[in-house]
């Protein structure tokens, strides 16, 4: 250390000696001549720690929901009505934590080679990730991730608002871990009925909502529910 | 004497009569794309081998159909904007650390290394998850940072660009050492150039795989509006899934780009082939 340090000293006791009879121009022009590569690293490396720092501290990190609609034509992701309807509803102030909507997602994992398209895997990139609260699909496909594992079993203690309120629409599939359970278990709420198809049309058939096996926003799930279900204006036009 | 020439001429052609076919092999199914695009659905789904060519006439209008259903634009934009930058970034970073690691010395160095082969070493989907929060956590989400983030670095880059660094003659170094230059004026004025070949090779890879890259958009590209080419393109498989003179219309546009940058790198393309040993 001692050495770098002594060389340090010494090239700048140099750098001082060379320029001690130069204006301040030339003194400017030397250094932007010889050090200029050494200018532009040092000012590209702290622009960039500046920026990621400012967006890893400073920025919505935060959701306050994140639901997929899968295998739908319609719009129903950032910034369509559904979303609007949704933040309004739950009153969510979208400048302290994110809503997410994603419906450009086509997956089907029942169906022969449904789980090795890059939809699944990017579903499944999500779950894990634990930013993805909920999924909506037909309700075969969905009882297919329930029986992987992937969605939330509804008779967890944190789900028990969810199972007594909604119990008579509750989805269950035979989980394919035998160890987990032999017998059916509830991954999913019928949501064919909901606003979902009748105000949105996102649906035409029967489907169904599953919540995320790694989300910790059971609340904001069962504010989203209450939404779908929500007795709005407008809610029974079929289109 | 006669005989061997005859002989040697034969062997020519015969290679060259196997490679026309092969080149037409490979042809197929690039014409065969085009050829439905303009073809009706039923003439599209014909079994009939004889409907290689549209009977009812040339539809063109399928072109307008998935132009007007999809803004290819944005699509255009958004896909150009991250292989551009994908491409800046992972050349500018693969080359400072393989020069770093082919021709400096630091402590830490083989470790480093041997960090970055590791990377190469396992499969690239152990990265989403990690490399979709930290995007997710910068609010970068939708994005075209969002899009270019994993691109930022590259282990394969890397590599590629310490060996090119290492086959360089150490006696330039060492001239423009003595000359009074310093470590980043020997890197950016000696020994850089000399690893053109190296970087175009890099350039292209790297281009290619952006363009074809469909798992990360989807994943951090969840509005129409910061899409991509390529997960733009599965939505319309989705949504055009049995229509295919419109899929097929949509698969034609949206391989213009690559083809528009082939033919004006196409000598970069062969010689980055050749020199890299890759495979596009």
């Amino acid at each position: 250390m001692s050495g770098s340090g002594g060389r340090m000293q010494h090239w700048l006791q140099a750098e001082k000696e060379k320029m001690r009879d130069m204006s301040v121009r030339q003194k400017i022009s030397y250094i932007l001549t010889y050090y200029w590569l050494y200018i532009a690293g040092i000012l590209t490396a702290v622009i960039l720690i500046v920026f990621f720092i400012h967006r890893m501290f400073f920025s919505i990190k935060d959701f306050w929901f994140y639901g997929m609609f899968a295998n739908t034509m319609e719009n129903g992701g950032n910034e369509s009505d559904l979303w609007y309807d949704f933040v309004d509803y739950a009153d969510f102030d979208t400048t302290q934590k994110k809503v997410e909507m994603n419906s450009r997602t086509f997956f089907d994992p029942t169906v022969s080679g449904g789980t090795n398209n890059s939809y699944y895997q990017a579903f499944v990139a999500l779950v894990e990730s634990g930013d993805l609260d909920t999924v909506v699909m037909g309700t075969e496909a969905l009882k297919g991730i329930g029986s992987s594992g992937r969605l939330l079993d509804l008779s967890d203690e944190k789900c028990a608002d969810l199972m007594k309120k909604y119990s008579d629409r509750i989805i269950t599939c035979i989980p394919y871990d035998e160890e987990y359970s032999e017998e059916s278990v509830p991954v999913g709420i019928d949501v064919s009925d909901s606003l979902l198809c009748t105000k949105y049309h996102l649906y035409e058939e029967d489907c169904a909502l599953g919540i995320s096996a790694y989300t910790d926003r059971i609340e904001s799930v069962e504010t989203f529910l209450d939404f779908l279900f929500s007795e709005e204006e407008g809610s029974t036009d079929n289109g | 004497m006669k005989s061997a020439e005859a002989s040697a001429r034969r062997a020519k052609i015969l290679t060259q009569i196997v490679l026309i076919i092969m080149a037409f092999i490979m042809l197929v199914p690039f014409a065969w794309m085009i050829l439905t695009a303009l073809k009706t659905n039923q003439e599209s789904i014909s079994v009939n081998p004889f409907y290689i060519f549209p009977h009812n006439g040339w539809h063109w209008e399928n072109f307008a159909t998935v132009w007007k259903s999809y803004n290819f634009v944005i699509l255009y934009k958004n896909t150009i904007l991250m292989i551009f930058f994908r491409v800046v970034c992972a050349c500018l970073t693969a080359t400072m650390a393989g020069y770093a690691f082919g021709r400096l010395k630091f402590p830490g160095k083989k470790v480093l290394f041997t960090l970055v082969l590791i990377q190469m070493m396992v499969p690239g989907q152990i990265f989403i998850i990690p490399q979709y929060l930290m995007v997710s956590k910068m609010n970068m989400l939708n994005t075209t940072f969002g899009l270019v983030f994993p691109g930022l670095v590259t282990a394969f880059g890397t590599y590629l660009l310490k060996t090119g660094y290492e086959g360089l003659p150490m006696d330039l170094e060492e001239a423009a050492n003595i000359d009074g230059c310093s470590v980043p004026g020997r890197f950016l004025h000696i020994m850089m150039p000399l690893t053109k070949s190296s970087m175009v090779s890099l350039g292209i890879f790297t281009a290619v795989f952006a363009f074809k890259d469909l798992m990360w958009p989807m994943i951090v590209c969840t509005n129409a509006s910061t899409t991509t080419l390529s997960a733009g393109l599965a939505k319309m498989q989705g949504q055009y899934g049995s229509e295919y003179p419109t899929m097929m219309a949509a698969a034609t546009l949206a391989v213009l780009p690559m083809i528009i940058i082939y033919v004006i790198f196409q000598k970069q393309f062969v010689e980055g082939i050749a020199t890299s040993g890759g495979k596009l």
